[in-house]
């Protein structure tokens, strides 16, 4: 099992790299250069040239590239335009934040796409609830379905606090008031998405011949479908979850940001508002980085847990 | 002698369509009795019907009483859903018509054995293994340690029947319902594989029901044939008799369409001539009448013949059965 | 069946209050009022903002440039993907398994993040948006196509090589389109519903279509500091791109069951 996932995250290097030398192109070169980034649309062509050459960038975008990993693998991703402080330094701290709300939401959406669709009890009126819920999930973008709930929840019942942060250091039950709508927010699509897949999934292997041969063991509806058609229908949504780790990126900037929640998100955002050009460059390096790694992480899973490729 | 399984009436119909139309049969203790016709038939559907396993699909008439281990008889169509659960798998088993899709392939072989027993009789984990192995060995699994960890891919279609076999004896059940145990296996397994049912048989006076289209088999292993076409049962008796003295023209027809291996003198292989009928649109009358070579129009073509003994134990449903033998 | 009709009635919904929203407020969405922050009242079902506008007329106005943004993204992904799923799925073997490789990569990248990079070099026109979210959904296209022309290929060989061997390759492209032509207008509306969803995120953001000109992600973003004030200048547009997105997500979802 880890045999495997590290020859598969072995060969998600490549990939990453391959990524990431696009995206620094593209940003470094292609659609623009880094100085009309930071001087913004209204620059002259000569002030954008002149930028580029203070800071490096008319070199070849291949040594731009090499130098920046090279820094970067040294632990340097230089120095933010606006505040002068260290890359490094100012994403650091706000990584676990992101890392936290993404996990448990992922966690969350997972967890709440299997079990609301593999009870047997109440089908009938379990099942049209948790479809609702998916077509939500998956058509409402996460700042609508986070105004609502800030709406619903802190404005009009106050039962929540308002949007913010509060750490750990502040005491689990603030963190977790805070912490609770972000996630929800968050988990939304991913529930949709996995719902679908899963759906369909278990639909497929509850008519497939073996289940009928456990039922007629005498298994209960229940044992049945959790012990036998739960478990085959697992494989695609390990995928799914792989496949879809952007979206989930794209919502975390959407979610920090209405939530006002210090992570990687909304410092992208700021940093592109602010055109931090370094900045920029780091967290949109290490969210493609991430994605593919991740990807690979579920390939690898998803090997792991067929029986039919472990063996071999 | 004791039924072990009877049916009365039992009529089964997926949405306005009837496929089984009142079948009565019983089946007695220790008793092997083979269930054969056509392809669509209706076979398969009898051999559900009497797990409970039909799905809401089907609409279920009839009775269908069943004697189970502990001395008590219930009606398994009036029973529910709870207490049919603890009679599958313990006093009725039954082995599927496809062993290479009838295993959950997440699963290694040994926790697939061991279901069933857990589920009815509740015992240790190492007690369950010495089960599970001792299984192995009554269906001749060669290496029986080896396949308690071995996931299904890993076997071949033999063996899978094998364990699919163990599995449904694994509570000993009354009755054991083999659906085309070997049609999908090569003619040496097929062969090892009954020899272990007969074995089996032997062993633990269990009755069986007995799916298949192999006549020669049937001779091989059967006391007793029920004959299906398009849902009846047209021909039952002792295996002897319906063999050596086919009344109904269907029978007959089966018989003569078997190849035949070993005979002393050549024998013509005739087919039956025409199809199966679809069972939405069965022929008015005798349903056999289109295809019967023996119809007498404005007779098999308007009444419905019904089962008549023309021997001691010997039924058939033909409406000429008697002029034919003359 | 039924969901595609839901879907439609509430595309139709949005489109025709879009088109009409002139003749069915009575106030321009730019018209700026004394009436700061008032709550919803008769002359103005929604109230107005914060710079006394009145919301009802800008959520109406708004759905123009949400609708403009999402079929014209749509149209580039089915420019882009169409052929190159069709390509891919019709050539099959090397072809096939490099682009499925690069769709699989395209669809794992984070859309919106691209989104927000590409935009905040380009600046927030409407031409811009379009493209850029044409850009990043066309994968998704592609691969859908993709499969179903390798399908219909599959199909479509065994049957033209029976019946007259070397009319084959004539044969196969021209029946392929016809027969994929459900499933792309199916993914055509699904992605409509995506480009509306990223693109009001964008604005929401602070990279949509520069103001005045009303934009739902934007208007969200503003009513958002004033929810307790007047809730409906925050919830109204957030119900816009829901019912926006969920039609055309109902109408893409039930046109390919
Ligand atoms: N779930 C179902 N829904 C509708 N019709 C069904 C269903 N299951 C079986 N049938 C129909 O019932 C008839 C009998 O089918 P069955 O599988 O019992 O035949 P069989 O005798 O077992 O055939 P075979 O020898 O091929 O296994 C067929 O016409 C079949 O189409
Ligand atoms: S009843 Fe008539 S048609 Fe039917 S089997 Fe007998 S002779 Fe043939
Ligand atoms: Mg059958």
């Amino acid at each position: 099992m880890l045999a495997i996932l590290a020859r598969r995250l072995v060969w998600a290097i490549p990939g990453g790299i391959v990524i990431t030398a696009l995206l620094f192109a593209s940003l470094a070169g292609l659609i623009g250069s880094p100085a009309a980034l930071m001087l913004g649309r209204d620059a002259t062509a000569q002030s954008i040239a002149e930028l580029n050459a203070r800071l490096g960038f008319d070199r070849p975008i291949a040594t731009q590239y090499l130098d920046w990993m090279g820094h970067a693998l040294r632990g340097d991703l230089g120095r933010s335009y606006v505040t002068h402080q260290s890359v490094v330094e100012a994403v650091l701290p706000r990584l676990p934040v992101t890392l936290e709300i993404g996990l448990l939401a992922l966690v969350l959406a997972t967890i709440a796409a299997i079990v609301l669709n593999s009870l047997t009890g109440a089908r009938a009126l379990i099942r049209p609830l948790a479809t609702l819920l998916a077509v939500i999930g998956i058509t409402l973008p996460n700042f609508v379905l986070g105004l609502g709930l800030i709406y619903l929840l802190c404005v009009t019942l106050e039962w929540l606090p308002s949007v913010g942060w509060s750490a750990w250091s502040n005491g689990v039950p603030d963190h977790a008031t805070h912490i609770l709508l972000p996630v929800l927010t968050l988990s939304a699509y991913y529930y949709g998405s996995l719902t679908l897949v899963f759906r369909a999934e278990y639909d497929a292997v509850a008519r497939r011949l073996f289940i009928r041969a456990v039922k007629a063991k005498g298994l209960s509806d229940q044992q049945v479908s959790w012990r036998h058609t739960m478990p085959n229908a697992l494989l695609p949504v390990i995928t799914t979850i792989g496949l879809s780790m952007g979206q989930l990126v794209g919502g975390a900037v959407v979610t920090e940001s209405l939530f006002s929640i210090p992570g990687i998100g909304s410092l992208l955002v700021d940093s592109i508002l602010s055109r931090d050009y370094p900045v920029v460059l780091a967290i949109g390096m290490i969210v493609v980085f991430s994605v593919v790694i991740a990807n690979a992480a579920a390939d690898a899973l998803y090997a792991a847990a067929n029986p039919q490729v472990r063996i071999r | 002698m004791v039924d072990v399984i009877a049916t009365q009436h039992l009529t089964i119909g997926f949405g306005a369509t009837r496929v089984v139309h009142r079948l009565s049969f019983s089946i007695a203790a220790g008793e092997v009795v083979a269930l054969v016709g056509e392809s669509g038939s209706g076979k398969s559907t009898v051999a559900l019907s009497l797990m409970g396993l039909l799905g809401r699909s089907a609409s279920v008439e009839g009775s269908i009483h069943l004697s189970r281990k502990n001395g008590e008889t219930c009606d398994l169509l009036t029973l529910p859903e709870r207490r049919l659960r603890a009679i599958r798998g313990n006093d009725l088993a039954m082995i599927f018509q496809e062993p290479m899709a009838s295993l959950d392939p997440i699963y290694r072989i040994g926790a697939q054995i061991t279901e069933a027993l857990a589920v009815h009789r509740p015992m240790p984990q190492a007690a369950l293994r010495t089960e599970a192995l001792r299984l192995l060995r009554s269906v001749a699994i060669a290496n029986p340690e080896a396949c308690l960890s071995a996931y299904p891919h890993q076997l071949s279609g033999g063996q899978r029947q094998r364990v699919m076999i163990a599995i449904a004896l694994s509570c000993q059940p009354r009755l054991l319902i083999a659906d085309e145990p070997t049609t999908a296996l090569d003619a040496t397994i097929q062969a090892q594989i009954i020899d272990q049912l007969r074995q089996l048989r032997a062993e633990t006076g269990m009755a069986v029901l007995f799916i298949t289209h192999d006549l020669g088999l049937v001779r091989e292993i059967a006391d007793r044939v029920l004959v299906m076409y398009a849902g009846r049962i047209v021909e039952s008796g002792p295996t002897e008799a319906v063999f050596g003295a086919p009344r109904m023209p269907y029978t007959a027809g089966l018989m003569r369409s078997r190849p035949r291996l070993f005979a002393e003198t050549p024998v013509r292989i005739e087919p039956i001539p025409g199809n199966v009928p679809n069972p939405a649109h069965l022929p008015p009358g005798c349903a056999f009448h289109p295809r019967c070579a023996h119809s007498q129009p404005g007779r098999c073509d308007s009444g419905t013949p019904e089962p008549e003994a023309c021997a001691p134990g010997h039924q058939v449903c033909c409406l000429r059965w008697r002029e034919i033998v003359a | 069946m039924t969901r595609r009709a839901c879907g439609l009635v509430l595309i139709l919904a949005v489109t025709f209050a879009a088109l009409f929203a002139p003749l069915l407020t009575a106030y321009a969405p730019t018209q700026t009022g004394v009436f700061f922050l008032a709550p919803p009242d008769a002359a103005h079902w929604f109230g107005t903002d914060d710079l006394g506008r009145d919301v009802l007329s800008r959520v109406l106005h708004g759905g123009r440039a949400s609708l403009v943004i999402g079929v014209g993204a749509a149209f580039v992904a089915c420019v882009i993907g169409v052929p190159a799923g069709l390509l891919a799925g019709y050539c099959g073997g090397r072809v096939d398994l490099w682009a499925t490789q690069v769709m699989n990569l395209c669809i794992a990248l984070p859309g919106l993040v691209l989104a927000l990079l590409i935009t905040a070099v380009t600046g927030p026109s409407v031409l811009n948006i379009v493209l850029i979210l044409g850009f990043v959904s066309w994968p998704r296209v592609a691969r859908l196509v993709r499969g179903q022309a390798f399908l219909i290929r599959e199909a479509l060989f065994v049957e033209a090589a029976r019946a007259a061997g070397a009319d084959a390759v004539w044969i196969v492209p021209m029946h392929i389109l016809p027969n994929v032509a459900g499933v792309i207008a199916a993914q055509f509306a699904l992605t409509v519903a995506y480009a509306i969803f990223t693109s009001s995120s964008l604005s929401f953001l602070g990279l949509g279509i520069p103001p005045p000109s009303p934009d739902w992600g934007g208007m969200v973003r503003t009513g958002l500091d004033y929810l307790s004030i007047n809730p409906a200048m925050g919830l109204a547009p957030s119900a816009a791109v829901g019912i926006t997105v969920l039609g055309f997500y109902l109408l893409g979802s039930g046109t390919r069951g």
